[in-house]
């Protein structure tokens, strides 16, 4: 398999996206996140319907199950997203692609650890307004960084002459 | 006068006749060479005169047998015409003779099939007798209608090889020739129009077969796909940009805050 790498100079070239366009990305996000929640709570009552029919009620669950479901659904989304096609929903709408800072796609790994520390404490967005390459905690943590690129997939991440 | 005179007589006679028949030799002599000179006289001579005169009989008879003949003409001649003329010839044939009982006898399969049709056609200048023709007078006499009535149209189309006689038509040179502009001027298109019975139509129609048949072919999901993806993508390109805008605003108001020189790196479109 092969990883479609963009060296150092390339990154520093690359336009890094800032705390507008991210915020944005992270609330469509978030409400992809809310849908997955519904349907979760669909599967549920079918399964529930399914098991016992004549005692169906319809799941009422708690404010603290439902946020830790939502924050293990949001960390699961979120890095199968990065780690497969680099950007999640709200990334691709906006046109932003999250790299580690050699270029390459982030791995599980460094996905799943990102998207651990973006659902635990979203407000680490709020350094890239402050830092200079507009890097979050997130990223100053895992060593990735988020830049805009507008093309479709995987975009130039695709090895060069390779397979669309 | 007895026996005995009488033979003396004859006896006398008798010498006087040998005396004579002796003095008179000198005198036959010479009449028979005489004679035989007058034969062989005549004997050359004839024949010369004969033949002369058989070749002149034959020059003779020829003249008469022309002059005759010439007479004989003129005379039947003559009598011929007065007879003609003395007679009805037409109302005799049509009084006396019977000619349905002629025509009947008649084996006119027999006369057309000893015919040669072919020499007789082969003998004649059919050019000369076609220009000959004053065709226009002939069309004016025809009556054009009966002929037409009597003609079995449809038999006659089906024997005509209607695919050969197309394909050797020019229809391209043929559509180059029509001037259409007068036809379509002339045309009533209203006219036409309101004579269409477009219910009937349309109830022959299998719209259904057809619609499904359009939507197969068009590839509708495809057609939404596209349409729908050209419109997202102007929405998301302007939603991009607005929000690099943003970014980039907000990034140079922190620096401004923070007194640091300027934004590192400036939205630039990708």
């Amino acid at each position: 398999m092969t990883d479609g790498r963009r060296d150092g100079p390339e990154v520093a070239a690359a336009a890094t996206a800032g705390i507008v366009s991210r915020t944005l990305a992270a609330v469509v996000d978030l409400v992809v996140v809310v849908a997955l929640m519904g349907l979760a709570l669909l599967a549920v009552a079918g399964a529930r319907f399914l098991v016992s029919p004549v005692g169906f009620r319809w799941p009422s669950p708690d404010w603290t199950v439902s946020l830790v479901v939502g924050a293990l659904l949001a960390t699961g989304y979120l890095t199968v997203a990065w780690a497969t096609a680099g950007r999640s929903c709200g990334a691709a709408v906006l046109g932003l692609r999250v790299l580690s800072v050699r270029g390459s796609r982030p791995g599980w790994f460094r996905a799943a650890v990102r998207a651990a520390l973006c659902v635990v404490f979203p407000l680490g967005l709020a350094w890239s307004v402050l830092g200079r390459r507009r890097r979050s905690l997130q990223d100053l943590l895992v060593g990735t960084v988020v830049v805009y690129d507008w093309s479709p997939g995987d975009g130039h991440l695709s090895p060069r002459g390779g397979v669309p | 006068m007895d026996a005995r005179t009488g033979r003396l007589l004859l006896g006398a006679g008798s010498g006087v006749a040998k005396l004579m028949w002796a003095s008179a030799r000198p005198v036959r002599a010479v009449t028979s060479t005489v004679l035989q000179g007058g034969v062989a006289v005549v004997t050359l001579v004839a024949p010369r005169t004969s033949a002369a005169l058989v070749r002149e009989g034959r020059r003779e008879r020829v003249r008469l047998l022309r002059r005759w003949n010439g007479l004989l003409e003129v005379l039947v001649g003559e009598v011929l015409d007065a007879f003609l003329r003395s007679i009805d010839l037409t109302g005799l044939v049509r009084d006396q003779v019977d000619v349905d009982a002629l025509a009947g006898g008649l084996d006119v399969d027999a006369v057309v099939a000893g015919v040669d049709l072919d020499a007789v056609v082969r003998r004649l200048d059919l050019d000369a007798i076609v220009a000959r023709v004053d065709l226009d007078r002939v069309v004016a006499g025809v009556d054009l209608d009966a002929v037409v009535a009597r003609v079995d149209l449809d038999a006659a189309v089906r024997r005509v090889d209607l695919d050969a006689a197309v394909r050797r038509v020019d229809l391209d040179a043929v559509v180059r020739r029509v001037d259409i502009e007068p036809v379509l001027a002339e045309l009533d298109v209203d006219g036409v129009a309101a004579r269409i019975d477009l219910d009937a139509v349309i109830a022959r129609l299998d719209l259904v077969g057809i619609a499904r048949t359009v939507i197969d072919e068009l590839n509708l999901p495809e057609i939404i796909r596209s349409s729908t993806g050209a419109l997202t993508s102007d929405t998301v390109r302007a939603v991009r940009t607005e929000a690099m805008t943003a970014d980039g605003v907000v990034s140079g108001a922190v620096d401004r805050l923070l007194r640091r020189g300027g934004a590192a790196q400036p939205p630039v479109p990708p």
